[in-house]
């Protein structure tokens, strides 16, 4: 069956008061820019959704766009009719007759936003139903439906919702400022960045790069991981920051024991975060820690690291599973590039037992032994940054992929 | 030289060749190597992989190379067989495919397997009914090619795609003779395997794909260093990979215009060999453009093709592949039912290189040769 369109439903910002147009405004940009490959699409905002006609577009590919706009609650797929009692009834049976799943018991519910409609809402519930009943085999059943069909009566013209599609809820991205988001290339800081995006804030990633004890292709990692995040960005972009991160981590492992290495790397890092936070204005830092995952993020480590700044740092994925966190891998398809097997800075001196309860005297202990502030000033002056834009994933080495191109 | 014979081979493309010859030179590292050049052949490699997915539209599927076609094949059935032998033991093929199918499946039907060869019709193809009427609780996989080798009969692979939709059986569908040929996207064929072979479509021999679902699994039939996602271990062949790629893309490319260049070719030799006595057409109307299928009364197909050979003609009896055996042709019996059409059956198989020129200095010479023979 061919819809007409697509009313897309926006969830939690109307609870939010003067800023509504402004969020729905920014919902309404994202959406033009996700739909731009679709020509005969057009897109009209009324005051409570945004309705997409499609004008003979299969609805999956554009359902699929817009599940990167976050503030979107809903996908309510509809065909229309005139507003006119025989052409909903007829209308109504042909979508009824259409639907995909045999057997599902229906009803309709009727909306009438449209109030000198000549007949009341439960009025034309009953002709409606009637109608069908009489007319094709669709079960209907009014107290236990599998599937409500929505007659919804406008002035100009009538509705017909006869699917729903969860959308992805969220706020609209870019009300909430920017967060920065510590970026490893690991499955678990890509679903960070997700759900930070998911509550409006937009990000910037930052990664740590160790030449030579890490290889290209965990800095590559990095870029095809903010293609993917990229997705969702108002902007359709996303900015990466290398963090040149070798000398610091040297000098680490040099004059810090073994089980203390990783908890030190982690406050170098935070220290590093916060400065290049502060000079990109973001006013968070957000990261993939999941409590009790690796030595480093038990409650104990968490207090002795997140000490030495005072921005806040926020964990989306600190409780859950990981399997949970592979399931939102999957869906921002951020999973096969995150497992891929290369060594990043935290993996690459991971000790055979690292403290699980550092505790702050022995950190400034060992951070007494060094000048770290001097290094901790280099990798945060040394920051080279790159714009990852969606659908054009950046190779590290762009020759090699000029020559690939001519080859191919 | 008039070259008919395109459905055994074709020649390399220049460009193809090109393309090999660059990346054995400057791309011949191993691709799981973790050094620099390694990482530019995995580059290269995963990029021809993309390439020859996005060709086809395959947006859930991916490519795992092979060494052609008849391995892909193998791999497919086999390895669909094997993992999937505890949902049923059944499987739906037809009775013209081609050896590498064929005796896979009666290998397969020695493990325990039980083998449903549907009947082709007078067109040549099997239609989705039939495919809907044989399948039962335990079928666990249909495989039927897309162009027949011999005829150019083309199944309704789109039809039975859809008829599968709501079935457990997977369709793997031998796209050996189609695909480069014939559109074929995966966005509107949803099947689920599709073996490929470049050397049809002026790529290398030794050189096919067999796309699948991104995440289907499959038992695999070489074991080694887990390369092709596991599916296929061996140090991946990168030159030959690039190669494929390209000439996917070459054979794609303008399609629809090459296609109605073979078409009208083919009208042509039609209505030329029409005239001729002693001759009958195999190939159905709605059949491939790129084959071309007749049966030769009163003189010996091979003596026929020896004959053509010394104007240089270059034609085929049976398809390649059977040709070393005397059996008559199987695909030709199972569309016609006449073993005597069958044993006389000969093939000429175009390709978008050929000429009208090359069809009608054909026709002349074929004319007098069967004349001179007979």
């Amino acid at each position: 069956m061919q819809y007409d369109g697509i009313i897309a439903t926006f969830g939690e910002i109307f609870l939010k008061g003067k800023n509504r147009n402004r969020f729905i405004d920014t919902i309404l940009r994202m959406v033009k820019r996700q739909l731009e490959e679709f020509d005969t699409i057009r897109i009209r905002r009324t005051h409570a959704n945004l309705n997409v006609e499609l004008n003979g577009t299969d609805p999956d590919p554009v359902i699929a766009k817009l599940s990167k706009v976050f503030g979107i609650q809903r996908f309510q797929l509809y065909t229309y009719c005139e507003s006119d009692i025989d052409a909903i009834k007829e209308t109504a049976l042909a979508v009824v007759n259409a639907l995909d799943d045999d057997g599902k018991r229906i009803k309709i519910t009727v909306t009438r936003g449209h109030k000198q409609f000549p007949l009341k809402s439960p009025e034309v519930a009953r002709i409606v139903g009637q109608y069908i009943a009489k007319n094709s085999n669709v079960p209907l059943d009014i107290m236990n439906p599998d599937l409500k069909v929505k007659v919804q009566i406008q002035k100009a013209r009538s509705f017909i919702v006869s699917k729903e599609v969860s959308g992805p809820g969220g706020l609209p991205i870019g009300i909430n400022g920017t967060s920065l988001l510590m970026l490893s290339g690991g499955l678990d800081s890509p679903v960070a960045g997700y759900l930070m995006m998911k509550r409006g804030l937009g990000i910037e990633g930052l990664h740590f790069d160790s030449p030579p004890y890490t290889s290209p292709r965990a800095r590559q990692k990095v870029f095809d991981l903010a293609e993917k995040l990229a997705h969702y960005m108002p902007t359709g972009k996303m900015v990466v920051h290398i963090v040149p991160f070798t000398a610091l981590q040297k000098a680490i492992f040099e004059v810090v024991p073994e089980s203390y290495g990783i908890t030190i790397m982690r406050r170098m890092m935070y220290r590093i975060s916060e400065r290049v936070a502060q000079r990109r204005g973001c006013a968070l830092i957000s990261n993939g820690e999941s409590l009790g995952q690796v030595a480093s993020q038990t409650p104990q480590s968490m207090l002795t690291i997140n000490s030495v700044i005072t921005m806040p740092v926020i964990r989306p994925v600190a409780c859950m599973d990981k399997i949970e966190i592979m399931a939102i891998a999957r869906v921002i398809d951020t999973h096969d590039i995150s497992i891929r097997p290369y060594e990043d800075c935290c993996t690459v001196f991971v000790p055979k037992s690292p403290s699980t309860a550092p505790t702050f005297k022995r950190c400034e202990q060992c951070e007494s032994r060094f000048d770290w502030a001097a290094l901790v000033d280099a990798c945060a002056e040394g920051v080279m940054s790159e714009t990852v834009e969606a659908g054009h994933p950046v190779r590290i080495d762009a020759d090699t992929s000029d020559e690939i191109c001519a080859l191919l | 030289m008039i070259y008919l014979d395109n459905a055994a081979t074709t020649p390399p493309d220049p460009a193809v060749l090109d393309t090999f010859n660059k990346v054995y030179e400057s791309f011949w590292a191993n691709p799981h190597s973790l050094h620099r050049p390694g990482e530019r052949a995995e580059q290269l490699l995963e990029q021809a992989r993309t390439q020859v997915c996005d060709v086809l539209g395959g947006r859930d599927h991916r490519a795992v190379f092979t060494s052609g076609a008849t391995e892909s094949n193998n791999l497919a059935l086999k390895g669909i067989a094997a993992l999937y032998q505890q949902r049923g033991k059944h499987i739906i093929s037809t009775n013209s495919e081609h050896p590498s199918v064929e005796n896979v499946l009666c290998w397969l039907e020695g493990e325990g397997f039980h083998v449903t060869r549907l009947l082709v019709g007078v067109e040549g193809h099997v239609t989705a009914d039939q495919v809907q009427g044989a399948l039962t609780d335990s079928t666990i996989l249909v495989s039927t090619m897309f162009v027949n080798n011999e005829s150019g009969a083309i199944n309704p692979v789109g039809d039975i795609a859809r008829v599968l939709s709501q079935h457990q059986a997977l369709y793997h569908v031998d796209a050996a003779q189609g695909i480069g040929k014939l559109p074929f996207s995966l966005v509107d064929i949803p099947v689920d395997l599709v073996s490929i072979s470049a050397h049809k479509f002026f790529g290398l021999k030794g050189s096919g794909v067999l796309i699948l679902r991104e995440r289907q699994a499959i038992e695999p039939q070489l074991l080694g260093g887990g390369q092709e996602f596991g599916l296929r271990s061996g140090t991946v062949d990168v030159p030959r990979a690039a190669a494929m790629a390209k000439a996917l893309r070459l054979a794609i490319n303008d399609l629809p215009a090459k296609l109605a260049g073979v078409t009208s070719l083919n009208q042509i030799l039609r209505d030329g060999l029409a005239e001729l006595s002693g001759l009958v057409c195999n190939s159905p109307q709605s059949a491939s453009p790129y084959i071309l299928n007749y049966s030769v009364y009163g003189i010996k197909p091979e003596t026929l093709l020896q004959g053509l050979s010394q104007s240089e003609i270059y034609i085929s009896t049976v398809s390649a592949c059977s040709s070393k055996t005397a059996e008559p042709s199987s695909a030709i019996l199972a569309l016609t039912g006449d073993e005597a059409r069958a044993q006389n059956s000969i093939r000429f198989s175009l390709s978008h290189r050929t000429t009208l020129l090359d069809i009608e200095r054909f026709l002349e010479v074929f004319a007098a040769t069967l004349d001179k023979l007979r």
